[in-house]
């Protein structure tokens, strides 16, 4: 959970992250929290996933995207 | 102090021969002039006074200099530390220089340049010296053929090119800070580059400019529509892409017909409406790009297109079938995603048999039917892209041969299988959600990437969302082998 401006904002932050399930509305990350990188970009897709890095799920993409800039990641180059 | 030295010569062109050297400064010097060109002059040189008879002199000044070159026909120089200075300073009124390089070596050129005292001037090139400043008046300078100052710092307008400079068939102002229009007219002009620069307004009328070869106005802020090139049959090159303005290019791609040594187009990322020209006659076009416009109909190529290495259409309104690529043995690059709203293109995908240095293929968010092509003899291929095109179906291609794949975008589709085969170790980022992949191709996927072994860069497996099967048995495991590999492995839930 986070705060910005007032307003609440709900994140699922999962450090072990092993067939986390997600659903197909929800939408999740993947970010490497030693260089702030981020692996998978936001996404909706439902499924387990399995990972030895950061998983954040939201409700929404703005979400996701309040949550990198406050977390200062960096997203991958688009191609 | 050197008072006279005779017959010296300069570096190891012995064309290069320095008559004499008069009253040359040069405090604290151990070495001679054999090392100038070797060693840089990092030496103050003043009141010197070179008389050269002809050739090419090709000394790097070093570090400082004042003094005066006459006679001299040609100057390939690197002018260092002539700062503040500027470079009218090393020619007598009247001397006949008719060329002048200033290299690129640091330290390099800046200050104030002039071109009054070369009135002879044919060939200027300094390229990437950080000169300041406006690009002073060359119309005075009869004789110039070639003017070269890109990669600079210049700032406001571009200089006048008026009756007087009419033999000037080179003119490269590209990358500096330029502000302004373009010329009205570009007649007798060769070789015309201004790209990356502030400047706006439109492309003039080209008409006159029959022998115009190289045309790059991209990144710039210009409007108004493309001009007709029909009367331009000599052009090579026309780049007009990335109009950085509010407004950018519009209007239609202009006639290219006969326009048969034309090789590389561009007018991505402007406004341009219309249909893709006819390329019937372009039997020498390697490259056309025409992306992120609001171009329509269908995209044209024939069999006389097929020395085409690069060809971008992404994010138009284009329609119909990717045209057949079979025998376009030179393809390197093609990438013709669908915009994010909007017309998309449909029928299947072409074959790519036989296209051996193929690296990259995009088509995402198209409609496409039937089966992803057979990519056993793309073995250059790097990317592949056929992501949410809605009604693709069959097996994920045998990858075997692919050895130099980094990504894969299979997503949103209706694949079920998988061709089995190996897959590179180069492939870290493979994309087969939302598809309906069966619990075999699912553990045959993972097992083919567990057998790759790849434990560095990128590692993304999706083969989760909507309609494909978790794995089973040895899937399992192999979900978790890859997760302690680094890899990042979604998988479905069915």
């Amino acid at each position: 959970m986070d705060s910005n401006n007032g307003v609440t904002i709900m994140f699922k932050i999962i450090s072990t992250v092993n067939d986390t399930r997600t659903t197909e509305t929800e939408w999740w990350m993947i970010y490497d929290a030693n260089t702030l990188q981020v692996l998978v970009p936001p996404q909706q897709c439902s499924g387990g996933t399995s990972s030895p890095y950061t998983m954040v799920i939201s409700d929404t993409l703005e979400e996701l995207e309040q949550y990198i800039q406050q977390n200062n990641l960096i997203l991958p180059e688009s191609n | 102090m050197l008072d006279q030295i005779s017959n010296a010569y300069i570096g190891s062109n012995i064309s290069n021969r320095l008559y004499s050297i008069n009253n040359l400064v040069w405090p604290n010097t151990t070495g001679n002039l054999w090392k100038i060109t070797d060693n840089p002059f990092n030496k103050t040189i003043s009141n010197f006074n070179v008389t050269y008879a002809g050739g090419q002199v090709d000394v790097n000044w070093g570090k400082a200099i004042s003094g005066n070159i006459s006679s001299a026909t040609n100057i390939n120089h690197t002018f260092s530390g002539i700062t503040n200075s500027g470079i009218s300073v090393l020619a007598k009124p009247g001397a006949n220089i008719t060329a002048i390089n200033c290299g690129t070596s640091s330290p390099r050129l800046s200050g104030v340049v002039s071109f009054v005292a070369f009135p002879n001037l044919q060939d200027f090139r300094c390229i990437n010296n950080g000169i300041t400043g406006s690009i002073p008046p060359i119309n005075t300078n009869t004789n110039l053929i070639n003017f070269w100052v890109n990669d600079n710092n210049f700032t406001g307008p571009l200089p006048i090119l008026s009756a007087n400079t009419t033999n000037l068939r080179g003119f490269r102002v590209g990358n500096n800070r330029l502000t302004g229009f373009l010329p009205t007219s570009l007649t007798n002009m060769i070789d015309f580059r201004c790209e990356s620069n502030f400047l706006s307004g439109s492309i003039p009328n080209l008409n006159t400019s029959s022998s115009l070869q190289f045309f790059y106005c991209h990144n710039n802020q210009l409007t108004g529509a493309i001009p007709s090139l029909t009367s331009n049959t000599s052009l090579i090159h026309f780049w007009c892409h990335n109009q950085t303005g509010t407004n950018k290019l519009s209007g239609p791609i202009p006639n290219l017909n006969g326009l048969t040594n034309l090789t590389w187009f561009s007018c991505s990322n402007n406004q341009i409406t219309g249909f893709m020209p006819n390329l019937n006659t372009n039997t020498a076009l390697q490259r056309f790009e025409c992306e992120n416009n609001l171009l329509s109909g269908s995209i044209t190529l024939t069999n006389i297109n097929s020395g085409l290495q690069y060809f971008y259409t992404n994010n138009n309104n284009f329609t119909g079938n990717i045209p057949v690529l079979t025998g376009f043995t030179g393809l390197i690059d093609f990438r013709v995603n669908a915009a994010a709203t909007g017309p998309r293109l449909s029928g299947p995908l072409p074959s790519l048999s036989g296209l051996s240095n193929l690296q990259f293929f995009y088509s995402n968010g198209n409609s496409h039917t039937g089966l992803i092509p057979n990519l056993t003899t793309n073995t250059s291929l790097i990317n592949f892209w056929c992501a949410n095109n809605g009604t693709i179906s069959g097996n994920i291609p045998n990858l075997s041969a692919n050895s130099a794949l980094t990504q894969v975008l299979f997503q949103g589709n209706q694949l079920t299988g998988f061709q089995g085969g190996s897959v590179s170790n180069t492939l870290g980022d493979f994309q087969a959600q939302n598809n309906q992949l069966a619990p075999a191709a699912v553990n045959a996927i993972l097992a083919a990437f567990v057998a790759a072994n790849k434990t560095a860069g990128t590692r993304i497996l999706n083969l989760g969302g909507a309609g494909n099967f978790s794995p089973t048995g040895q899937g399992i495991n192999d979900v978790t082998t890859l997760r302690n590999r680094g890899w990042t492995v979604t998988t479905g839930l069915l």
